[in-house]
């Protein structure tokens, strides 16, 4: 990443302002200005602003696949004197054909349903024309490992951060930064 | 009336300060003593706090250990550096020039202080965007000069300077009005006697008016160095303390800590910790003033 940007410059300076506003890249592949990026599902919508035509495919993968992957997952308090209300409300919210079609009229996310009858109008909605991938990425999803220290992710992120962020600047090689990165989480596991 | 008088004086203040003591209590008293004890604890503002653990002095055992404590104090000296002394010689300049007999005086005084009553995250917000390095306008000024600007904060060294740059540009106005009050005060007789002595320019600055002025430069050196201590708004908004901590400042160490990564305990200590160099520092500054303030008039 660092070589793409300073080396062969095919990717924005790493320190360019314009690329740490939000959604810049978003407005940058919407501009036609980049020409691949990762992004969720949930932004079909800008996209369909493009003035070029646009699809999506699987990420290749090095000698397996794997896919980022989040869902919204809905909970009732354990101890809820309204269990079986809340209940029903959970399974209208997430299947109930009427909650259904309006989660997929509004494109922002899957239905959690199996049956292809109603899932079908998801992937009839296009663009992008290979609606399919989407879930057939959850073939090969990955889900990230909670802990061992959760409460202390703020922490963790922040190190990795500090030290990927000297190298961005050149203060550090790659190695050095993740060198130091990991001492430092090392630090924070103790 | 008979009724009037009972309602003495002394009623009549506590009823009309009661409001504002509430609020200093619950607001101000109240949080502070509380940190006190939060700073001898392990509380995560999770667990309930009737859960939280005592632990003694390790957490101000910890802000001693830890390296980040020593690059926030030392990003806030390299601050002050930049600052203070431009501070004080800026404002008094702007406070000279501001005193003089020139037409429409009050517009300029009153331009001067705008931006001391502007909120410090709008502030912020819209010197983020003149800064930026690629579609900045600071930059495209810069350009038409010939200079290509820097990232400005997006780089280890130049965030700083801009750092330092927008809180001189903010505080300026309040410290030129404070040190005007000041000039103002001086009495017009000194400058008359001087003149007919043939004192020069020069020897009326240093002999009358920077001496007359040393208690007003002295408040005004104080408030700064109270307030540079506590550099933190325009870091969180400008910054977030980066580009890789750079300008990581004590009070942006004191949010993280308890906001982010939810040790309230460790940030409690660290604010405590920040208490003390500022008054250890005010109180040299008090010890050294007796050289260089004078009092008679």
């Amino acid at each position: 990443m660092l070589d793409k940007a300073s080396k062969y410059k095919v990717s924005p300076p790493l320190n360019d302002d314009t690329f740490n506003q939000p959604d810049a890249d978003l407005n940058a592949f919407v501009n036609g200005k980049l020409a691949m990026a990762r992004f969720g599902i949930w932004n079909f919508a800008k996209f369909s602003e493009a003035k070029f035509n646009w699809d999506i495919a699987l990420e290749p993968g090095n000698t397996q696949k794997a896919h980022h992957f989040f869902a919204d997952g809905l909970v009732a308090a354990k101890t809820t004197k309204n269990a079986d209300a809340a209940w029903r409300f959970l399974k209208f919210f997430t299947s109930a054909p009427e909650a259904v079609s309006k989660r997929i009229e509004a494109g922002w996310s899957i239905p959690a349903v199996t049956d292809p009858a109603v899932l079908d109008a998801y992937y009839k909605q296009k663009p992008p024309e290979s609606k399919q991938v989407v879930t057939d990425a959850l073939d090969s999803l990955v889900l990230p490992p909670v802990g061992p220290k959760p409460e202390k992710w703020g922490e963790f992120t922040a190190a990795v951060g500090e030290e990927l962020d000297k190298a961005k600047l050149g203060r550090s090689s790659a190695q050095e930064a993740l060198d130091a990165a990991q001492k430092r989480v090392e630090a924070l596991m103790k | 009336m008979v009724g009037q008088r009972k309602w003495s004086r002394r009623t009549a203040a506590i009823v009309f300060l009661t409001p504002a003591l509430l609020c200093l209590l619950a607001f101000q008293l109240l949080p502070m003593a509380s940190s006190i004890i939060i700073s001898f604890t392990d509380w995560d503002l999770l667990t309930h706090w009737t859960k939280m653990n005592f632990i003694g002095w390790d957490n101000y055992a910890q802000v001693f250990r830890e390296e980040k404590s020593y690059t926030a104090i030392r990003n806030v000296f390299v601050f002050l550096l930049g600052y203070l002394p431009s501070i004080v010689v800026l404002g008094t300049l702007l406070a000279v020039l501001l005193n003089r007999p020139i037409r429409g005086v009050k517009l300029y005084r009153a331009a001067v202080f705008v931006p001391v009553i502007t909120s410090w995250v709008a502030v912020s917000i819209v010197w983020r965007w003149l800064l930026n390095g690629q579609s900045g306008l600071i930059n495209y000024l810069l350009a038409q000069v010939g200079i290509q600007g820097p990232i400005w904060l997006q780089d280890d060294f130049w965030a700083m300077v801009a750092i330092i740059l927008v809180t001189l540009w903010k505080d300026i106005g309040f410290v030129s009005i404070i040190l005007l009050a000041g000039l103002q005060d001086i009495s017009v007789d000194y400058y008359e006697a001087a003149e007919l002595d043939g004192a020069s320019p020069w020897s009326k600055l240093w002999r009358i008016t920077v001496p007359m002025l040393s208690p007003t430069l002295y408040f005004v050196v104080t408030i700064s160095l109270i307030n540079s201590f506590q550099l933190f708004v325009q870091v969180l908004i400008m910054t977030n303390g980066g580009p890789a901590g750079a300008t990581s400042t004590i009070v942006e160490q004191v949010y993280r800590n308890a906001f982010q990564f939810n040790k309230m305990g460790f940030a409690s200590a660290q604010s405590w910790v920040l208490l003390l160099i500022i008054l250890v520092t005010t109180l040299a500054l008090q010890q050294l003033q007796r050289r260089w303030v004078v009092y008679d008039r």
